[in-house]
């Protein structure tokens, strides 16, 4: 019997490599037609949505929670997350922001990408040399770095003065598509490398999916953690950079509520919270779908509240549909084991 | 005992499948399947991986849904929507993997979701330790009540288990591989549970792989293979290969042949002096050569399950040497002993096996050398992988549909054979083997054994740590009983018998003329 018959026979690695993107991008169609029914929805009922400049703004909102979103898929298909983001945004927006007054604009943007890493590798470090849960020390550096964040601006705004060029980031384009989509999609098309075709990315997955299996396998647990988290550091500071050129005036209570975001485009995109897999094309179209929706709200003039209204409401939805998806998964399984 | 009183004329079947089918996606699980059970008989269910039984059992426990046939209780027809309904029309269910909460106590355990309460609705305590020390004496387990579940032995967690089941009142019983992690003791004691609760007419469905087991419990025995009943017929009617022709659909080859001396020993792989780990193990020495099984036995609590751990680096030694290919080494962790060329399989699978989310390539490569130690090889080369698969598939006979497959897909005995792929794969000369054939059909445990032995002929050292005396019989050119965290005893070929292992590991010594 468990030579399946008919249905899953695919023998050559083209058609199984085939089969499994396929499957993934079925996962993630979910999100993706709730996205073109949105995108209609706003396109017909608010009026200056389906506009150039809306849309290319829409796209760098939708880009800037993309990037940190992505970061988050992988730690949570290794079996963690990540609180800190948010904050780690916005110190590395600050540091970028500060250093463009001392430095050439690459050195600045190099400096706020490596606070993020040693924040992220800080992260790993404590959780598993302590032993401590994802929750508890990501949970304490969201408070801790959001008050280095405030210490060293004093609570005052930092504007950049010097290297105005920095805001081409934001709205320079590249053959007519905005640099923060690009940025995005580099970003989208590395950790897709990494998630899939390395061994570190197979070793998160494998953490993710049995703990215990992976260490008697010999993966070296900690390394893995660590590195995973430093990639998240990475990401949300690259989101704090895209920030930084789109405001040009940054101070510490920024990226508030930001990690929300973030966990929900990646349990909206199809990655489970149970760890074991992630969905990175799904976390980008979940992004999508909800810099819409937050657009078609602002042009409606909804009272900006009702956003947040919105984005809880989406996650236990995502959360829901998740955990629908696992009860049908381990009825489906139950006829082999 | 194999003639039961139950195969009476009078009595009506308690249960019957009538034509009972079900359909998966690409597969036809069980087809047209009768089924009656009686009251007071011992009913086998017996088969290959993946024939059927594990379906049955849920769908009588109502944990799936037929897509034909008919279920009748008593004579009256059901259907049972949740395996909440079936528990409640008296059907109760034992299953392989423990429904307890490790942080509960063994009386919270027992009562878990039918706690008894007074009159306010607060838990009603002392009536929980009555009827929970009732229990307890019953099934002759001796642990505290207020133990917590997850210290106990696996083999007591599976008493509590059926402990929770004798709570409530049932007419039929389930049990899935009930032995499976039991002992030579606890398997008699379950045994002796069984015969108390035909007696009281209880009617018991026993899924079992162990052909011994089946003659010495079951009343009759029902085989399926491909989804479809081959037949039912009473145990005292039948014989072992009756019973192996009918679940493989031809005759098995002789299993006696599998052992073969080894024609010269080899170099020393790994020794131990005086190897001890507080609680567990105390004063172990032991030369394992290239080209050798060493068998290793004990009960639980004997340290066995501890020593392959220690080797592997889960387990810190406090004191004693081990030298690797002639190296001492203190291994920290299993990424150290893959290095260092020690492999150890662990003792159970869905635990520290499997890893779910992954396919069955990725799960036979993931302690492959080349994915820790190649720095230049960033990037993983996916058809050097599916070579590599290719030739494991062959070299072990691992049925899947595809490379790409999930590996939960598998059928036990397939995902055993990708878990043992996956030792070879890590590229380690030593292997430590826990349990290599639980869970596996009579087919699959014969090509098992076979690949051993040839292992070992390759130039392999082996250890294999069991709870399987007939294995280590069967593949074993030395055999190390450990008994209360200490060598009992370290059997030569000659000695090793079923009788001898046994004697030591309970801890008697073996008789003179024998030694």
């Amino acid at each position: 019997m468990s030579n399946a018959p008919g249905l899953l026979n695919f023998k050559t690695i083209f058609r199984v490599s085939h089969a499994t993107r396929i499957i993934q991008f079925a996962e993630s169609l979910g999100v993706f037609v709730l996205l073109v029914i949105v995108v209609a929805g706003a396109s017909i009922l608010a009026p200056g949505f389906f506009t150039y400049t809306n849309l290319t703004n829409t796209l760098i909102t939708a880009s800037i929670t993309a990037v940190t979103g992505l970061g988050m898929t992988f730690a949570i298909a290794m079996g963690g997350f990540d609180l800190s983001v948010g904050s780690v945004q916005v110190l590395a927006a600050i540091v970028a922001a500060g250093l463009l007054s001392m430095v050439e604009p690459p050195l600045a943007i190099l400096g706020a990408l490596l606070t993020g890493l040693a924040l992220g590798l800080l992260n790993g470090i404590l959780i598993s040399k302590l032993g401590l849960p994802a929750f508890v020390v990501t949970f304490g550096m969201m408070s801790v770095v959001r008050g280095v964040a405030l210490l060293v601006t004093q609570g005052q705004s930092v504007m950049i003065t010097k290297h105005i060029e920095f805001g081409l980031l934001n709205n320079g384009k590249i053959f007519g598509i905005p640099v923060p989509f690009i940025t995005m999609m580099v970003v989208f098309i590395v950790l897709s490398v990494l998630l899939r075709d390395t061994p570190f990315g197979r070793h998160a997955c494998a953490i993710g999916g049995n703990r215990a299996a992976a260490i008697v396998s010999g993966i070296n647990i900690d390394r893995v953690t660590i590195a995973v988290f430093g990639l998240v550091g990475v990401t949300a500071a690259t989101s704090g950079v895209m920030l930084s050129s789109q405001l040009m005036i940054v101070d510490a209570t920024l990226g508030i509520g930001f990690e929300l975001q973030a966990i929900t485009v990646s349990v909206l995109g199809g990655t489970s919270l149970s760890g074991g897999h992630g969905n990175l094309v799904g976390t980008v179209f979940a992004a999508l779908l909800l810099a819409t929706i937050a657009s078609a709200l602002n042009i409606l003039k909804v009272v900006p509240f009702y956003q947040y209204l919105a984005l809880g409401l989406l996650l236990i939805f995502a959360l829901a549909i998740d955990s629908a998806r696992r009860a049908f998964i381990a009825r489906s399984l139950l006829s082999r084991t | 005992m194999g003639t039961g009183q139950a195969s009476q004329g009078s009595s009506e079947p308690i249960l019957s499948l009538i034509g009972i089918s079900k359909q998966f996606p690409g597969v036809r699980a069980l087809d047209g399947v009768d089924f009656h059970l009686l009251p007071g008989e011992v009913h086998a269910l017996m088969g290959e991986n993946g024939a059927g039984k594990s379906t049955l059992i849920n769908i009588i426990s109502g944990l799936l849904h037929p897509t034909s046939g008919k279920i009748c209780l008593a004579g009256k027809e059901v259907f049972f929507a949740t395996s909440m309904q079936a528990q409640k029309a008296g059907i109760s269910t034992i299953t392989q993997e423990f429904n307890l909460v490790p942080q509960l106590t063994v009386a919270e355990n027992i009562f878990l979701g039918r706690e008894p309460t007074g009159r306010i609705g607060l838990l009603n305590w002392r009536e929980i330790k009555r009827r929970a020390s009732e229990i307890l004496n019953e099934l002759g387990l001796d642990v505290p009540l207020g133990q917590r579940v997850g210290y106990l032995s696996v083999g007591d967690r599976q008493l509590v288990e059926i402990a929770k089941a004798l709570s409530t009142e049932f007419r039929i019983i389930t049990m899935d591989e009930p032995t499976a992690a039991l002992n030579a003791t606890e398997v008699a004691r379950l045994f002796g549970i069984i015969e108390k609760l035909k007696q009281r007419g209880v009617a018991v469905l026993y899924v079992s792989h162990r052909l011994g087991e089946i003659f010495r419990i079951a009343d009759r025995v029902t085989v399926l293979r491909d989804g479809k009943r081959v037949g039912t017929g009473a145990v005292a009617e039948l014989t072992e290969n009756d019973v192996v022709t009918m679940m493989l659909g031809r005759a098995l080859k002789k299993e006696a042949v599998i052992y073969q001396a080894i024609p010269t020993a080899g170099e020393v792989a790994l020794s131990v002096k005086n190897m001890a780990i507080p609680g567990f193990l105390s004063s172990v020495s032991f030369d394992l050569r290239v080209g050798e099984v060493m068998g290793c036995a004990g009960l639980v609590g004997s340290g066995r399950y501890e020593l392959t751990r220690a080797l592997f680096g889960l387990l810190q030694i406090s004191s004693g040497d081990v030298e690797i290919n002639g190296q001492f080494l203190r291994l920290a962790t299993p990424g150290e002993a893959i290095r260092r060329g020690i492999y150890m399989l662990p003792e159970e699978r869905k635990v520290e096996g499997i890893l779910p989310d992954l396919t069955v390539r990725e799960n036979l490569l993931i302690s492959a050398k080349r994915l820790f130690q190649r720095l230049s090889e960033l990037l993983i080369n996916a058809k050097e992988e599916e070579k590599q698969y290719e030739t494991m598939r062959k070299s072990l006979d691992i049925r899947a549909s595809s490379s790409a497959q999930k590996i939960t897909k598998l059928s036990g005995g397939n995902q055993q054979k990708v878990m043992l792929g996956r030792a070879l794969m890590s590229e380690s000369r030593i292997l430590l083997l826990n349990e290599p054939t639980r869970g596996v059909d009579v087919g699959t445990r014969v090509e098992i054994h076979a690949v051993i032995r040839k292992l070992a002929q390759n130039g392999y050292a082996i250890i294999v740590s069991s709870t399987d005396i007939p294995e280590l019989v069967s593949v074993s050119d030395r055999c190390l009983v450990l008994n209360v965290g200490r060598m009992k005893g370290l059997l030569d070929r000659a000695q090793i018998n079923e009788d001898n292992i046994t004697a030591l590991a309970i801890g008697q010594e073996i008789r003179a003329d024998d030694k």
